[in-house]
């Protein structure tokens, strides 16, 4: 049976709240962080609005709704883009021929600033599909370019999901607060016509209709969800001149080497740009029924590779590189740490091309 | 498995309302929640959960309702902190009240309840979860207003709070007007209602996104209070809390899993229309909300 693709929106009815791995018990812990949707909770959300599990999922990818009624993706800036602090102008972390022969832990694989950047400081923010395929497609010079009119971030420092602190408080049967229970967590709270996609691999022959609300995230929190059209992942180059490849993370990846995926025959990892790793934890509330365990027991912690990443690949064969591009551009790049995960949204490469530091 | 039941809580405020915020903000000790993004009165849906909580587990011990020990714990889930048993998650998901329409004060027709398309476009989502058609929202520029009652457009502007508005009259905001005073504050013909219900139909303003923030900034009340000791003199303060004000109108989605006829027949029993505490300062009168109920279908 062929697979389609079909996307879900998923609109928060108000908040989200994830946790960021740690445990947290009222009356034990005080505090409790979030974190931005992992894969799992929006692969988790897709399978209860289908009422049945796709052959794969694909996110999330945070979107905009367009004053045409269109949705416009929106990914975390890549990790290669830096700046000198405060300054309208970005260049890109390329392998510098000047550091060749540096011995480190890390390898050879080295990247730096253009060398007349001085101190450079990450960026953040969402880049606007449109404009990632300018990214991908290698047009941006990595030796220096205007960071708003070339990937027009979204907001200035505003991000879209907003932090909200919120306090809870359990009561006692006479009406006053209990000691000890009091505790503080934050959610997040997308702005107005945000929402998540996911994009899902579908059977063509079957009836996928999606029906909302369906829970998002923690405590008790919900999303409406609706299927949608007219929303594609950024185009990738057909060309890799050199055999230069770009791999961006679309979503956070789990694989068994740690931040260093498996490199594809014929193909050499030249530098990465990797942000600091973040805690993914994974319950399964549906498979603690099935085992009639504790959900506890199906809780997982591990370390991924947050989204963002960039890894810079040279085949020796541009023909060649151009066959992987095609089969892997937005699909996760395995093998994934543990079975499943790569079906559940974990590790989507972005595939693009890259230019050395002079061009 | 049964689909979920989706229901809409309707609150309006009888008396100022305090769901306490964590931080105090500028000369503010105890503020109201409010939405990180946008500024708005809130009531967070933990602090709505624990409310109806209590009122289901008043009910209960009160007798002469369905609630039991046994639905209170299915519906609303195991209590924080109990011993000697497996936690489980409620069947009723309950979302944010967020605000519909607050009161602020006037120079005519002594105050209006003001909202904002936004507002109106959250409310008319929850609707449309409940298959129920709604007005259109109406569009309007940042520094003017819409008016639902022809009494408001008398004067080119008028005075809100502290800021002056230029209004003119909308078919679109007179259709809300009358579909939230039916169903948030009660029927026409009632001689409890009727008096407020008449004063919603004409006093909703629709204003624009220059104005609605300001409002719901300045138009809450601040109560300065102290703490005597027994020689009457203050002991602590003076401290400034903030207040929902009253006629405040709230809305939150409520979704109730795998539904039976007894757990929908008291949550419907314990939102029909009977008042609802919500927040702090009960002793001092504050957080009285009428509580009404929209179903599916």
């Amino acid at each position: 049976m062929t697979a389609v693709e079909r996307w879900l929106a998923f609109t928060p009815r108000d908040t989200v709240t994830v946790r960021d791995g740690r445990s947290f018990q009222a009356g034990t812990d005080s505090s409790a962080e979030t974190v931005r949707p992992w894969p799992s909770t929006i692969a988790g959300a897709v399978r209860t609005a289908y009422g049945k599990e796709p052959e794969a999922v694909r996110g999330p990818v945070l979107a905009r709704r367009t004053g045409t009624g269109g949705w416009e993706p929106y990914l975390p800036m890549p990790a290669d883009v830096v700046r000198p602090p405060g300054s309208p102008r970005a260049c890109l972390l390329r392998p510098d021929p000047e550091l060749a022969g540096i011995a480190t832990d890390l390898g050879e694989g080295l990247l730096a600033p253009p060398a007349t950047t001085g101190k450079v400081e990450e960026v953040q923010g969402w880049v606007p599909g449109a404009r990632f395929a300018d990214y991908l497609h290698g047009t941006i010079r990595p030796a220096g370019f205007d960071l708003d009119e070339t990937l027009r971030p979204y907001g200035a420092g505003r991000d879209p999901l907003v932090p909200e602190r919120r306090v809870g408080l359990a009561r006692t049967g006479g009406r006053t607060a209990r000691e000890g229970f009091l505790y503080q967590s934050t959610h997040l709270r997308p702005l107005d016509g945000w929402s998540f996609l996911a994009c899902n691999d579908v059977p063509e022959d079957d009836d996928w209709t999606p029906q909302g609300p369906t829970p998002f995230g923690g405590r008790g929190r919900l999303a409406d969800v609706a299927e949608v059209s007219g929303v594609d992942w950024p185009a990738a180059p057909t060309t890799f001149p050199d055999g230069r490849v770009l791999v961006y993370l679309a979503t956070p990846a789990l694989w068994p080497e740690g931040w260093r995926p498996e490199t594809p025959a014929g193909a050499d990892l030249v530098g990465a740009a990797v942000p600091t790793p973040r805690p993914v934890a994974t319950a399964s509330p549906r498979e603690a029924r099935r085992r009639g365990a504790r959900l506890m027991s199906t809780v997982a912690l591990r370390w991924a590779v947050p989204a963002g990443a960039v890894y810079l690949l040279r085949f020796d064969d541009p023909a060649r590189a151009a066959a992987w591009a095609r089969e892997q551009h937005a699909r996760p790049w395995g093998p994934p740490a543990a079975a499943r995960l790569d079906t559940a949204g974990f590790g989507i490469a972005l595939i693009g091309t890259w230019k050395g530091p002079g061009s | 498995m049964t689909r979920p039941v989706e229901m809409l809580l309707l609150l309006y405020a009888e008396s100022p309302v305090h769901a306490g915020a964590n931080e105090s903000i500028d000369v503010i000790d105890l503020p109201i929640q409010r939405e990180a993004s946008t500024g708005y009165p809130v009531i967070w849906g933990q602090s709505l959960k624990g409310a109806l909580r209590q009122a289901a587990e008043d009910a209960q011990r009160a007798g002469g309702s369905a609630w039991t020990a046994q639905l209170v714990r299915q519906v609303f889930g195991s209590a924080v902190g109990a011993d000697g048993e497996e936690s489980a998650a409620g069947l009723l998901m309950v979302g944010d009240a967020q605000l519909v329409a607050m009161p602020v004060p006037a120079l005519r027709r002594t105050f209006a309840w003001v909202t904002s398309g936004m507002a109106l476009a959250r409310l008319a989502r929850k609707y449309r979860t409940l298959g129920r058609p709604v007005p259109p929202v109406p569009a309007v520029a940042p520094d003017r207003g819409l008016a639902s009652g022809a009494a408001w457009t008398t004067m080119d502007e008028q005075v809100l709070g502290p800021c002056v508005v230029p209004l003119e009259t909308s078919e679109d905001v007179k259709q809300w007007a009358g579909r939230l005073a039916a169903d948030a504050i009660g029927p026409a013909d009632d001689p409890v209602t009727g008096h407020f219900h008449d004063k919603f139909v004409q006093d909703l303003l629709l204003v624009g996104d220059d104005t609605m923030p300001q409002l719901v900034r300045e138009c809450t009340e601040l109560n300065a209070r102290v703490q005597l000791d027994d020689g009457k003199t203050v002991a602590h303060g003076p401290f400034y809390s903030e207040y929902l004000p009253a006629e405040t109108v709230l809305a939150a989605s409520l979704t109730l899993r795998e539904p039976s006829d007894v757990s929908r027949g008291a949550v419907r029993e314990l939102l029909g229309g009977a008042p609802l505490q919500v927040g702090g300062d009960e002793t001092l009168g504050k957080g009285l909300m009428w509580a009404r109920l929209e179903e599916a279908g």
